[in-house]
This record gives C-alpha cells, sequence and structure tokens, in this order.
C-alpha cells in the first residue's frame, strides 16, 4: 500500500490503516517525546497524545509537504501543550548570555547518555534547546510557539548549553576520578 | 583524545541516530481509545438520527391527521346526504348497525349520520356542532382512542357474532388506514365495522395511541427490531420531555422576527364569488411579525415554534360597483361569500366583463365605478418547524420545513374605487382556523456563539384556507423572515 492510499483509509478510520500507520512512524515519533520529555513514562504518554491528535487530525492533512513533518510538528506541539498548561515559561528578564559553549568530543559518550541530560534539563531549558538545536527551528518561531519573548528564548538556551557543559565535564571528572 | 567541539554540533550529530521503539502499550492503548471513539460515533448519530425521523414523522402524523380530517368535515357533508337513504335501503345489515351506533351516540360520524337521518337537513348550527366535536376528537387522539375502547366494547359483544368474519380477515397493519376511511367513507357499515376493529386493535395494543399507530401505519419498516422500536419510544420520550429538562449548552433559543409577506394564489379561481373567476387577481405586500422559540436537538436538527401576527391583503380587479335601489329589483344576487353590512346591502358588484352586457340592456341607473374589491385578512401563526443545518460556521446555511397554524383573526373587505375606500362587510367563507406547508432556506450570520442575525425566505403553501371557492383558489404566502436570535 502506497503511504497515500495509506493515509486515505486513515482519513476513514480504518482501524488497520491506523494500525500500520503507527508501525511506520512509532519509533520516528517516540524518539521526538522522548527529547521533550523528563522521562520515558511522559514520552510514552506524550505519543499516546500524539498518535490520537494524529489520527483525529489527518483529515486535515492536505498531501503538501512533508507528510513525516507534518507528524513531527504535531508530536512536538503535544509536548509543548503539556508545558503551556502548566505555564513553566513565564520566566522574563533573564540575560542573555552569549558565549560559545564547547565540550570534549569523546567517542564514547553515549547516545542514552545525552538522551539523559536533555531530559533532566528544566523544562523551559529544554524545551527551548531541542527546538533550536535539534529541530532547527528560529528563535521567533519558538518565541511563537512558547508565547515567550525572542530574548527569553536565547536566554534559555544559553542557560541550557552552560547546564549541559556543566553536567558534561562534572561527570568527566568523575569518571577520570573514578579511573585514577 | 578529543577535541573541543560545539555542544549543540555534539548533541545533533549524535541524537540524529536517535530511533528507539516503544513499548506496545502505547499502540494498545491507542486502540483501545481509537475503537472507543468508533462506538460512540457510530451509535451517537443512529440514534439521533433515528429520533429525527421519528419526531418528523410524528409531526407530519399528528398534523396530517389533523388537516384530513378538517377537510372531510367540510368537503363530506353533501355526500352523505346523499348517500345516507341508499345505503340504509339497500343494506339490510348495515341497518343493524346503525341501530347500535344510535345507543352509542359518540363518534362524530355517528353523530352527524343520527341528525341526518332524523332531520335530512343540514343547518348551520348542526355542522358547527359536528366541527366541533371533531375538533375535540381531533385535538385529543388518546381521549378518541379511549372512546372508542369503552363504548365499543360493548359493541362488540353485541356483534361479535356478525362481523367476526370480517374482523378476522382484516389484517391489523390497515387499520390506521381504515381510521381515515372512516369518515371519508359515506357508507355506515364499513365505518362502524372499522370501529369494532379498531377497538379490537386499541385493546392489544394499550400502552400508547400514537405508538400503535405509527407501528401500525408502516411507516417504520423494521417494527419487530427491538432496536429500532426502543429508539422511536426513546425519541416520543425525547420530544416530550426535553422541553423540561435543564440543558447546560445552549440549545434554547428565543428568535423575534419581522417580515415582508407576499401574499398571492396559483389556480383560476376566486374565493368570493363564482363571476369573478377570470378577473385578474393581485398581491399586496404586507407584513407579518413574531417570535419563535428553537430547541437543537442535536448541532443538525432544531425544533421551533412560536407566535405571529399575519397581515395578508389581495386585489381582485375589474370590478364595476353599482349602487342600485336594492338587489331584489336588480334580480342580481350579492356575492356568495360576502356578508353585507346595512349601508352596504344596495350596493352590486360586476365583473367588468359581465357589465358590458348589462350596460347594452341598459340595466344600470345608477353611479358606475370600476374598482377592486380589497380584502383584509389577519391571522394568529403557530408555526411548528424543523430546522436542518448545511453549513454551521460563522454563516450557517438552513433548510426549514414545517406547518403553520392559522387563526383567523380579522376578517375585512373593502372596495377601493378611484379615490374612495369602502368597507363592504366580512367573507363568510375563510376558515377559522387553517393551515399551511411551510418550506424555507435559513441564512445566518453568527457574530458570537450566543448571537446571530437570519434572514428567511419561506413559501408557504395554505391547505384550507378557504371553502367554498369558485374554481380552483390556491392561496400560498411568500416571506423573507428577517430578525435576530439569541441562545441560551
Amino acid at each position: 500500500m502506497s503511504l497515500e492510499q495509506l493515509i486515505y483509509n486513515c482519513k476513514r478510520n480504518k482501524l488497520k490503516a491506523q494500525s500500520e500507520l503507527y508501525t511506520l512512524y512509532a519509533s520516528k515519533l517516540y524518539s521526538v517525546s522522548l527529547k521533550y520529555s523528563r522521562n520515558t513514562a511522559e514520552a510514552e504518554d506524550n505519543l499516546q497524545d500524539a498518535f490520537m491528535t494524529i489520527f483525529s487530525k489527518i483529515s486535515q492533512y492536505k498531501n503538501k509537504g512533508s507528510f513525516e513533518g507534518w507528524l513531527k510538528r504535531i508530536t512536538v506541539n503535544t509536548a509543548l501543550q503539556r508545558y503551556r498548561e502548566k505555564g513553566v515559561f513565564d520566566i522574563i528578564n533573564e540575560d542573555i548570555i552569549d558565549e560559545t559553549v564547547e565540550v570534549n568530543d569523546q567517542e564514547d559518550i553515549s547516545l542514552d547518555y545525552l538522551l539523559k541530560l536533555i531530559q533532566t534539563l528544566p523544562n523551559r531549558y529544554r524545551l527551548v534547546f531541542n527546538l533550536y538545536v535539534l529541530d532547527g527551528y528560529s528563535h521567533k518561531d519558538i518565541a511563537d510557539m512558547l508565547e515567550i519573548s525572542v530574548g527569553t528564548s536565547k536566554s534559555n538556551l544559553a542557560r541550557a548549553r552552560l547546564f549541559l557543559q556543566e553536567k558534561i565535564e562534572k561527570d568527566n571528572s568523575n569518571l577520570e576520578s573514578q579511573s585514577i | 583524545m578529543s577535541d573541543k567541539k560545539h555542544i549543540d554540533r555534539l548533541f545533533q550529530e549524535r541524537l540524529k541516530d536517535l530511533d528507539v521503539t516503544p513499548n506496545p502499550r502505547v499502540w494498545s492503548g491507542i486502540e483501545t481509545k481509537l475503537k472507543e471513539q468508533k462506538k460512540t460515533k457510530r451509535v451517537i448519530p443512529i440514534w439521533w438520527r433515528a429520533s429525527g425521523i421519528a419526531a418528523l414523522l410524528l409531526l407530519f402524523l399528528a398534523l396530517g391527521n389533523f388537516v384530513f380530517n378538517e377537510t372531510i368535515t367540510q368537503y363530506n357533508i353533501p355526500n352523505t346526504i346523499v348517500d345516507t337513504p341508499s345505503s340504509e335501503s339497500t343494506n339490510p345489515k348495515s341497518e343493524t348497525t346503525i341501530g347500535s351506533t344510535k345507543n352509542t351516540d359518540t363518534t362524530v360520524s355517528e353523530t352527524q349520520y343520527q341528525k341526518e337521518d332524523s332531520t335530512h337537513i343540514i343547518t348551520k348550527n348542526e355542522t358547527q356542532i359536528a366541527n366541533q366535536t371533531k375538533k375535540e376528537s381531533v385535538s385529543n387522539p388518546s381521549k378518541k382512542a379511549t372512546q372508542y375502547n369503552v363504548n365499543d366494547s360493548g359493541l362488540v359483544s353485541n356483534k361479535t357474532n356478525k362481523s367476526s368474519k370480517t374482523e378476522a380477515t382484516l389484517p391489523y397493519n390497515t387499520v390506521a388506514a381504515k381510521e381515515h376511511e372512516t369518515s371519508e367513507t359515506p357508507q355506515k357499515a364499513k365505518s362502524s365495522e372499522i370501529l369494532l376493529n379498531e377497538s379490537e386493535f386499541l385493546q392489544k395494543n394499550s400502552r400508547s395511541a400514537s405508538n400503535d399507530k405509527e407501528k401500525s401505519t408502516g411507516v417504520i419498516p423494521n417494527k419487530n427490531s427491538p432496536l429500532d422500536s426502543l429508539s422511536i419510544e426513546a425519541a416520543i420520550a425525547a420530544t416530550k420531555v426535553v422541553p423540561k429538562t435543564d440543558q447546560k449548552t445552549k440549545k434554547w433559543a428565543v428568535q423575534p422576527n419581522i417580515a415582508p409577506v407576499y401574499y398571492s394564489s396559483t389556480g383560476k379561481g376566486s374565493h368570493l364569488d363564482d363571476q369573478f373567476v377570470n378577473n385578474s387577481k393581485s398581491g399586496e405586500i404586507n407584513t407579518s411579525y413574531g417570535v419563535a422559540v428553537g430547541y437543537a436537538l442535536n448541532n443538525k436538527f432544531k425544533i421551533r415554534s412560536g407566535v405571529n401576527n399575519l397581515k395578508l391583503s389581495f386585489n381582485t380587479n375589474d370590478v364595476i360597483l353599482l349602487e342600485t335601489l336594492g338587489y331584489a329589483n336588480t334580480g342580481m344576487p350579492s356575492l356568495k361569500n360576502i356578508a353585507a353590512t346595512n349601508q352596504t346591502e344596495n350596493l352590486s358588484f360586476f365583473s367588468s366583463s359581465k357589465v358590458e352586457n348589462l350596460q347594452s340592456s341598459s340595466f344600470i341607473n345608477s353611479n358606475e365605478n370600476s374598482s377592486d374589491i380589497n380584502q383584509n385578512i389577519s391571522y394568529f401563526e403557530v408555526p411548528l418547524e424543523l430546522e436542518y443545518s448545511i453549513l454551521n460556521k460563522r454563516i450557517g446555511i438552513n433548510l426549514i420545513g414545517g406547518f403553520s397554524t392559522f387563526i383567523l383573526e380579522g376578517n375585512r373587505i373593502y372596495s377601493e374605487g378611484n379615490n374612495s375606500r369602502t368597507y363592504i362587510g366580512e367573507a363568510t367563507n375563510i376558515n377559522d382556523v387553517s393551515f399551511s406547508t411551510n418550506f424555507g432556506i435559513g441564512f445566518d450570520y453568527n457574530f458570537s456563539d450566543r448571537f446571530n442575525i437570519n434572514l428567511e425566505p419561506t413559501f408557504k403553501y395554505q391547505l384550507n384556507a378557504f371553502n367554498n371557492i369558485s374554481g380552483s383558489f390556491n392561496p400560498y404566502i411568500i416571506g423573507v423572515y428577517t430578525g435576530f436570535s439569541y441562545k441560551f
């Protein structure tokens, strides 16, 4: 079955097609959910909510633009919605720190470790970092999406970077001290 | 060892490959929710659709019955006079039936017959009585049913031997259909037979009169399926209970409206007099205003009623007005459907086509005016309409269908000459209560979810506005109703 056919059947609420669509995109969207969530349970919840939205809104998808992009946007929005309701983005007036943050590039830094790091970031840092660094949104877009100012977005990103850098370096030194 | 690297790059490169298969429980959760959604989606619309259809049928049935009986009282009276003696003399069996019906003395047709038997003349009073009793029984179908039950039970016991055969052969489905014939068919034997059948039928299915009627007419094809009968019952309950229940969502709406109304007719004929059949006639534009109350059954169907004051005006053109010394001298009768006042008794009206002949015979001895007869009618209108929403956005489009009951309020006839307007009298042939079928299309513009303005061009075809019509005269009303609606 072609993707178009699959989408068409999903629009007609065919459970078989919906199941197939899930199988095709679940892991990609789960990865997105993991990055935007604090833990696995939250990511699973987010994935479920995102798919429910996808199935109910699929009739609005007009075969324009990348379907995968559309799915990802919904997944990201579902995650943001969660935090928007909690009102975690209200902090403003943070100083913008603009400095290059670098870390040692080590081959043994695992993917799981990086993901954990992201998940431990405070909500407002994590979301901005994800949106800007990993998903390529501009500060203007982020400001609109999170209903914050561009300045807050930039500031949050900078703080996220520092937070991550500190974590990585701290863990590195712990590792080194252990190995000695 | 390791190079310094921008932290963004590190995350971008590594997380690019992130691909984690979620736990299967995520899908089972989604699947459960989807199935639930499908169930509710499927069940609710079918229920609503069924109830919507049932409500519509009920409406049509009730009003159809109403209208049907109403027209019968008007037109069947002359027939029954003719038929009564023949059926009495030719059919001995039917005579015995008459005896028993005379004793029971219950239904309208029976009282009619009884009176005809004794006098063979229908006076005005008698028909009025007949009409009244008819109206009583029509307006309260359940009452009618119980009447049949009580009184006919005696009949059944008396006549079981004679009529058992016909009872057995008649299927129950036809009973309701024949119920209409009861009043329609002039033959007594048939009608009383049907009464018998009906009483038995009603006794057997004595749950609720309306429910039985619906079943027996066969409008619901699967009357045996429990789901259907359930939904019909539910629908009936809904239509009855719903106005009383307190709804949180904005289901109610108040809708004051005003409309220019145009009154005209199809068909060649006159409701005033035979001689005006060929005269040109013209409707005039008048006003209607009133208030409607609507109730949303769901987001597609809305039922509404209300009360309107409706003024109508209609002209019969090319009428010659003659002032005579008294029409008895001229040998000219007055107009058959107009009751003249004392002042205007000596006025005679002629269609201008006729007057040419009259002039040649030098019949006329007084001033001559070419004028129109202007008839003003005002009604209180009580519509009962169903609204179906085609589009429900900021701009809404609805289809509207239903009935109106018209209660006659005022009725005046004027003669309109070149410069004068003379009150002639009242029309005698306008029914006090009449009905129309209504079709319309409604457009509305929603300012908010509470408030909208609307525009509804509506066509109303009057069913029985006049009796004793010369030729065919089918009046209709076109109104462009505008107003606003407030939901609560």
